[in-house]
């Protein structure tokens, strides 16, 4: 029977993981630890689903079980981890950034974008992505992803975030001027970028951000395509609308550990295995990207391109200097763009250097 | 190793190794090789009589068989183990311990092709026919034959379908939680239903249709082959459905103890059954046609691509672990883009090993 043989797969690999580390502190074992997961579709969703398989490898390959525990509020799945009612989270860096900065620049606004030729390349831009993901789970990174009592223990990334607007007309930053653009309290970067465009912010969560788009009340949301369906977002699209396609930052998940309730080591195999798994989580974003109708994709103009993504830049720079950016995380990341794209002009320019 | 698909010519080589184990035979003067025979048919099964007309089309190139036929998967295969048997057909998902290369064929989704919104059948038996016209080259006669063991033909059994108690589980949101059939000697059944939020319940070939008809069972994965013979209707009932959405097209594999065998038996023999495929193909796909249409049920097209993408990283997953096998994987995703270079899957890199 295989759930006997299971049992005693995963005891055996229990039991040899205990002979092996006396050292580690007994709560290691004690109890089945709980991984909090944000996923706006709850259990059905494509986020918990990676999970779910996450719980298993981990499981087999080291021992340790784990729970899921699905959150569609992510501020309260992190604030849960917070206070102790779960041993790891998985949210995206936005919110997982006040754990590890480091990390989470990948996703400062426009970090992963690759132009080339006036035009976003989004295979190299999500090769930039995979890059870091992969230099974080060498081990040679543990250093950088451990601290004040939080491990990185994963990347995975989510897709990029796009403007949904109400009106096609909105084809680039500059044309979102003077109107509303939904900006999120834990982001920092889009109220500022809200400002420097001359848009209207009006502060959002990311449990309303989808209803206020919905409703007419705001004309512009940044999001994922992963939540164009969950979230309904056609409806604020409706006919005149669509999604443009500039990215204004890839975004990820990322999975925050509390080091001394796993076994020794955990962290790296777990960052190890989502490394491994990159391309089921581009399968499924990519999904979601197709899930767009077709005739709702905006191509900006191709002379927007380089100037959007200039203003990009300037709100990291900024956000580096004022402290919510990491400036570690952003040197990196630009060492892997230029990397893969020398030409870009900011690759002979001593920004985030 | 790499090669391109379909530039072999069966009918040349067939003749020279019908040939040349003419001569082997007529100097050795074997006793009859036994090939134990899964149809859980018994003697009435189709199964049965091809290899009834395999063995008399073997005869006549001067290879004596002897055919027992075993209504229990498991006994048959055993019986190989224990040398009862120089050879055993039984269906990939058994065979798998022997070549898991041949096997990956039967790997969730592999055969799988999308076009417009839906599953392309014609397209999918194509890939089928693809890889076992492959396989039957003599370039891949090193693939076939590894270790102890060769596979000497592969001959399809059909399409696996979900069969419901409920049409209300007509989606994968819907399955969550409920219980579904897993046999227990795939390992990857178990763990591919957990994926999806369901349960898995352990049945074997004894009572897998006894299990869903007294509806122990909600959900029964099966080819269309064996819905009459074990009467699934009855664990239909009046709510009941199937979903039109193959999970993987199944086949039976050969597998003989080569060193029982003269040396070019199981080339002559794997261009026998890819000579004689589409006489299986007939019966296949007739089988699809003895469920009434009204008891089909057809997935939106998102709901197509959603699936598609899961079993594609369901076996990416199964890859990494061990259980399915990456260089048969690899060989089946070329002839997929091969088919249709549109796939999404053809521009991202799961199953490029």
């Amino acid at each position: 029977m295989t759930m006997s043989k299971k049992y005693r797969v995963a005891l055996g690999a229990a039991a040899s993981l205990l002979a092996a580390s006396a050292l580690l502190p007994q709560a290691a074992q004690a109890k089945t630890l709980r991984l909090c997961v944000y996923d706006p579709s709850g259990a059905a969703g494509e986020a918990y689903r990676a999970a779910t398989d996450y719980r298993l490898e981990m499981a087999s390959q080291t021992g340790v079980e784990i729970e899921t525990k699905p959150y569609t509020n992510e501020k309260v799945a992190v604030e849960d981890f917070r206070v102790d009612q779960c041993d790891a989270v998985m949210a995206s860096a936005l919110r997982t950034r006040q754990f590890n900065g480091v990390s989470a620049a990948l996703d400062s606004m426009g970090a992963a974008t690759i132009v080339r030729n006036g035009k976003v390349d989004m295979d190299a831009s999500f090769e930039v992505v995979r890059k870091f993901v992969e230099g974080m789970a060498k081990p040679a990174a543990g250093e950088l992803l451990t601290g004040g009592g939080y491990e990185i223990a994963g990347i995975l990334p989510l897709g990029a975030a796009y403007a949904f607007v109400n009106d096609k007309a909105i084809n680039t930053l500059e044309a979102a001027s003077r109107h509303r653009v939904a900006t999120f309290d834990h982001d920092k970067a889009q109220s500022e970028l809200a400002r420097a465009v001359g848009a209207t912010a009006v502060a959002a969560d990311s449990m309303n951000f989808a209803n206020m788009f919905n409703n007419g009340n705001v004309d512009v949301v940044i999001a994922p395509t992963i939540l164009y369906k969950p979230l309904e977002l056609f409806r604020g699209i409706g006919n005149k609308g669509g999604v443009s396609r500039f990215p204004l930052a890839i975004l990820t998940y990322q999975l925050v550990i509390k080091p001394d309730r796993f076994p020794k080591g955990y962290g790296q195999k777990s960052r190890e295995y989502m490394a491994q798994n990159f391309e089921l989580a581009i399968a499924s974003l990519r999904l979601a990207d197709r899930g767009v109708p077709a005739n709702n994709w905006i191509d900006p103009p191709a002379d927007a391109v380089v100037r959007n993504q200039t203003m990009l830049k300037q709100i990291r720079l900024q956000m580096a200097e004022a402290g919510v950016y990491d400036k570690r995380g952003l040197k990196l990341v630009k060492k892997i763009r230029c990397g893969l794209a020398p030409e870009a002009a900011e690759c002979s320019e001593a920004t985030e250097n | 190793m790499t090669f391109g698909t379909g530039r072999f010519q069966p009918k040349q080589s067939m003749k020279a190794a019908v040939a040349a184990a003419l001569v082997v035979t007529a100097s050795s003067a074997m006793a009859d090789l036994r090939v134990c025979v899964f149809d859980p048919l018994g003697k009435s099964g189709d199964v049965h009589r091809a290899l009834e007309d395999y063995r008399i089309a073997m005869a006549k190139v001067g290879f004596d068989l002897e055919i027992k036929t075993y209504v229990d998967e498991s006994v048959a295969v055993e019986d190989f183990r224990a040398g009862q048997c120089e050879a055993v057909m039984a269906t990939a998902l058994r065979t798998r311990q022997f070549n898991a290369t041949a096997a990956s064929l039967d790997s969730v989704g592999a055969s799988s092709i999308m076009r417009n919104g839906k599953i392309d059948m014609d397209a999918s038996y194509d890939v089928v026919r693809r890889f076992i016209g492959l396989l039957a080259s003599p370039k891949a006669a090193s693939m076939m034959a590894v270790g102890q063991y060769e596979i000497a033909g592969m001959i399809p059994l059909g399409a696996a379908y979900s069969f419901v108690n409920d049409r209300q589980i007509s989606t994968l949101q819907a399955a969550a939680g409920k219980r579904v059939a897993a046999f227990d000697y795939d390992k990857s059944q178990a763990e591919l239903i957990q994926r999806v939020g369901a349960r898995p319940v352990a049945v074997n070939i004894t009572n897998f249709a006894t299990m869903f008809n007294n509806n122990n069972v909600d959900v029964l994965v099966a080819p269309a082959l064996i819905y009459k013979p074990f009467e699934l209707y009855k664990g239909l009932g009046t709510k009941g459905g199937v979903s039109r959405f193959p999970l993987t097209i199944l086949t039976y594999q050969m597998v003989t103890r080569k060193e029982k065998f003269p040396k070019d038996f199981g080339q002559a023999s794997r261009e026998y059954f890819f000579k004689n495929i589409d006489q299986a193909m007939a019966i296949a796909r007739k089988a699809e046609k003895d469920i009434p249409e009204k008891l089909w049920f057809d997935p939106t097209s998102a709901e197509v691509d959603q699936y598609i993408t899961m079993m594609r990283q369901g076996r990416v997953l199964m890859a990494n672990k061990g259980i399915y096998d990456k260089q048969g994987l690899k060989l089946i995703k070329k002839i997929r883009c091969q088919i249709e270079p549109s796939l999404a899957e053809c521009s991202e890199r799961t199953e490029i090993w």
